[in-house]
């Protein structure tokens, strides 16, 4: 899992980890502060996570349970969040079925692993007791459900399906229920996606409501008061930050404006935000194919823009609360549509040549990675380092002609019975060895060692072996100076 | 007994048209349905000639009307207690409810065979094409106290099926040839199908349920405490708002419409009798 910085034309990563995810389809991620929280949902329920973009250090390890989402089947969640100074707390509210009774839920849960705070220890929005059974349909509930919170991080709970219902919380915690006469939505298009977002007028709530309908399309509805909710767009494909964007999809493509680079096989969620600018990337050893430009882009995305504040392809449900506080992953618009089922999706991106890219392999029976990085970059966190046992990993790269003589440092400490040692190649396949540093004993420094390739050589491959098993005691990191 | 056929103006309410089929006494009619496309009609006779369906023609005035009962198949057999049948009229198909053999059966009526059969269903009662793709949904019993719909598609593919609480009102599910059977049935109206929105709506006692297929969903609506019971409905494609035939608690029955997303009750009116025989 990757986490990058987003400007209108530079993606920066941020920080990575490899966690075991089974659901990666369905993560979505909210802003709780400088942290971002991250949610998906798997066969025991919904796990989370929090990534601070700060210290880009992560709060747990591996992905959380979120035990009060383990008693039923979830069918469906959505988040957002808030902070409280330091904490970051996220939202989860989620469609929770069971034998005899439905169920809409909500909880929070903080940085730190605490569930049920800030008053919501008891979960239940509401409770339909089932009279009708059914095989494999839902009975009494809900398909999909979005979530918003408003200025006083107060929940609206938006479940869809054959019947649209809305669900606000007031300070006292005490819930309302609107039915919402919102039949494009509930009958006839299935909502793949799923996205709420509330704003207020003269003291009046409005909700605004975008989905996709499984079959490559997005609508856009606007909340109009009592005549119930109001199909805006019809066709609507491209959300941009300056403009929406109308265009029609057909043979598998958008006319649209520049495109410059496409991920495939991507899935994850994206925040649009201007204080983090932050979206949280999962792939499948894809990197960026970029070209010069390109004036049409076909999509075959599982997720869908927010609420059109903002352009990008492959996102989900926002959470920004604020849509004048939103960037766009492009400068000009991009596109996205989705496809029934389907994990994978595409994306566009401009990214110049600092940017940064990473990719993970395996071989040689022990897992390795790679990455591959330019003078200035940050400190990286490198791919390939699960639960504290070091794996082999590879750093190809740098400065193809060392030109900048920049000068590789890996930061990382350990303890393990092994000697170990960390070696520079004049070539990315890493043949030419022109120097290595080898640490032998049974026990290593617990403080980072940083290591500096010699300098006036061509420098683009850096591997570090061992045999054996090492304990790492933090992140491996490189640094391109 | 006659079939008595009427076109009624709902709002004052009186007849604007009428006409009625005559039957020898005896003969008693469960369920008629129209095909949409030529305006014939078919009904189930379930203890006439041991049961049996007929199949009129769309106005006594055709130069050629021949009125044609169907109860032997080849290849099937005979019908028993035969309690609904629609036209699939899209594909020229008649679905039939055969009770007493507890079977659903699909007949092609371009030579009038059996095409499908769908057996071991415990007294089929109402059997309501899926229009869209060539499926069905046939409402029966899992029980005495056990309504079920099963959804067939139109490959034959059990989709899904949905129990739920119904009271036969007998001591067994056991089918025998009188009217006293038919009559503790559910009426075949119990359910209807918004081919608009692919929804099937049926009711059983104080509730109503609606089945949407496209977001593979069911949901409930009680109508207690103001509705106790409920007979047949029907949607109104314009709006899909399902009709009601509902038994209010103050002891009369009652017309109420129900929005189609979200089970409120729109309005309601009294069902006047007087004057509609």
């Amino acid at each position: 899992m990757r986490v990058y910085s987003v400007s209108d034309f530079e993606w920066i990563l941020l920080g990575q980890a490899t966690f075991t995810i089974d659901g990666a389809s369905t993560m979505k991620l909210a802003s709780c502060g400088n942290k971002v929280g991250l949610a998906y949902q798997d066969s025991t329920g919904i796990r989370y996570n929090f990534f601070d973009v700060e210290l880009n250090s992560w709060s747990f390890v591996a992905f959380q349970t979120l035990q009060a989402s383990t008693t039923g089947n979830v069918v469906d969640f959505d988040v957002d969040g808030y902070n409280r100074e330091e904490t970051g707390i996220l939202s989860v509210g989620w469609l929770d079925d069971t034998t005899s009774a439905f169920y809409v839920r909500y909880t929070n849960v903080d940085s730190a692993g605490f569930e049920g705070v800030d008053g919501t220890a008891s979960t239940g929005v509401i409770t339909r007791s089932k009279n009708v059974q059914a095989g494999n349909y839902i009975a009494y509930g809900y398909q999909k459900i979005a979530m918003d919170l408003d200025a006083q991080n107060l929940p609206r709970i938006l479940g869809s399906g054959a019947e649209t219902t809305l669900y606000t919380q007031d300070a006292a915690r005490q819930w309302s229920i609107f039915p919402i006469d919102m039949e494009g939505a509930s009958s006839g298009f299935v909502p793949n996606l799923l996205a709420l977002q509330m704003h207020e007028e003269s003291g009046t709530e409005y909700a605004k409501v975008v989905f996709d309908n499984n079959e490559g399309d997005i609508y856009y509805f606007e909340d109009i008061g009592e005549d119930g909710f109001e199909l805006v767009y019809p066709d609507l494909v491209v959300l941009n930050q300056e403009r929406i964007f109308t265009t029609t999809w057909g043979c598998g493509e958008l006319e649209g404006d520049e495109v410059y680079c496409t991920y495939t096989h991507r899935t994850g969620d994206m925040l649009r935000e201007s204080l983090s600018k932050t979206v949280i990337v999962i792939d499948d050893n894809e990197d960026p194919a970029c070209g010069t430009s390109s004036s049409s882009s076909s999509s075959s995305s599982s997720s869908l823009s927010s609420l059109g504040y903002s352009s990008s392809s492959s996102s989900s449900s926002s959470s920004s609360h604020d849509s004048s506080s939103s960037s766009s992953l492009v400068h000009s618009s991009s596109s996205s549509s989705s496809s029934s089922n389907s994990s994978s999706s595409s994306s566009s991106s401009s990214l110049d040549s600092s940017s940064s890219s990473s990719s993970s392999s395996s071989s040689g029976g022990e897992s390795s990675s790679s990455s591959s990085l330019t003078c200035g970059t940050a400190w990286s966190y490198v791919p390939g380092y699960t639960n504290s046992e070091m794996s082999n990993f590879v750093v190809t790269g740098a400065n193809e002609s060392n030109t900048d003589e920049c000068v590789l440092y890996i930061g990382v400490s350990f303890s393990g019975p092994n000697n170990i040692s960390f070696r520079f190649y004049s070539d990315s396949g890493r043949i030419n060895e022109v120097s290595s540093i080898g640490i032998s004993g049974a026990t290593f420094p617990t403080a980072p060692i940083t290591l500096s390739a010699p300098l006036g050589v061509n420098q683009v491959g850096v591997q570090f072996d061992w045999t054996g098993v090492q304990f790492s005691t933090s992140s491996p990191r490189i640094e391109a100076d | 007994m006659s079939l008595a056929i009427r076109n009624i103006e709902v709002n004052t309410p009186r007849k604007i048209d009428y006409r009625n089929v005559f039957l020898t006494n005896g003969r008693i009619v469960q369920s008629v349905n129209i095909n949409q496309l030529d305006g014939s009609f078919v009904t189930t006779e379930p203890i006439e000639n041991d049961g049996q369906i007929v199949v009129y023609p769309q106005s006594p005035h055709n130069p050629i009307y021949d009125v044609n009962v169907y109860k032997e198949f080849a290849g099937y057999g005979n019908l028993y207690v035969p309690t609904d049948a629609r036209f699939d009229y899209i594909r020229r198909k008649i679905w039939v409810a055969d009770t007493g053999n507890s079977k659903v059966v699909k007949i092609g009526i371009n030579d009038y065979t059996i095409e499908t059969t769908f057996e071991d269903i415990i007294l089929p009662h109402s059997v309501v094409p899926e229009t869209n793709l060539g499926g069905v949904f046939i409402k029966g019993f899992s029980g005495v106290n056990t309504g079920i719909v099963y959804y067939y598609k139109a490959n034959g593919e059990l989709d899904d099926f949905f129990t739920f609480p119904c009271a036969l009102g007998r001591s067994s599910t056991s089918v025998e040839l009188s009217n006293a059977f038919v009559k503790d049935l559910p009426v075949p109206t119990t359910m209807v199908y918004d081919h608009v929105r692919w929804r099937l709506w049926w009711t059983a006692g104080s509730f109503v349920y609606m089945m949407d297929v496209r977001n593979r969903q069911v949901v409930q609506n009680d109508l207690q405490p103001v509705y106790v019971d409920t007979r047949g409905l029907d949607i109104d494609l314009g709006s899909g708002n399902a009709f009601v035939a509902a038994f209010r608690n103050h002891g009369y029955w009652g017309l109420i419409q129900i929005f189609r997303d979200n089970n409120d009750i729109s309005c309601h009116s009294y069902i006047d009798f007087g004057g509609l025989d």
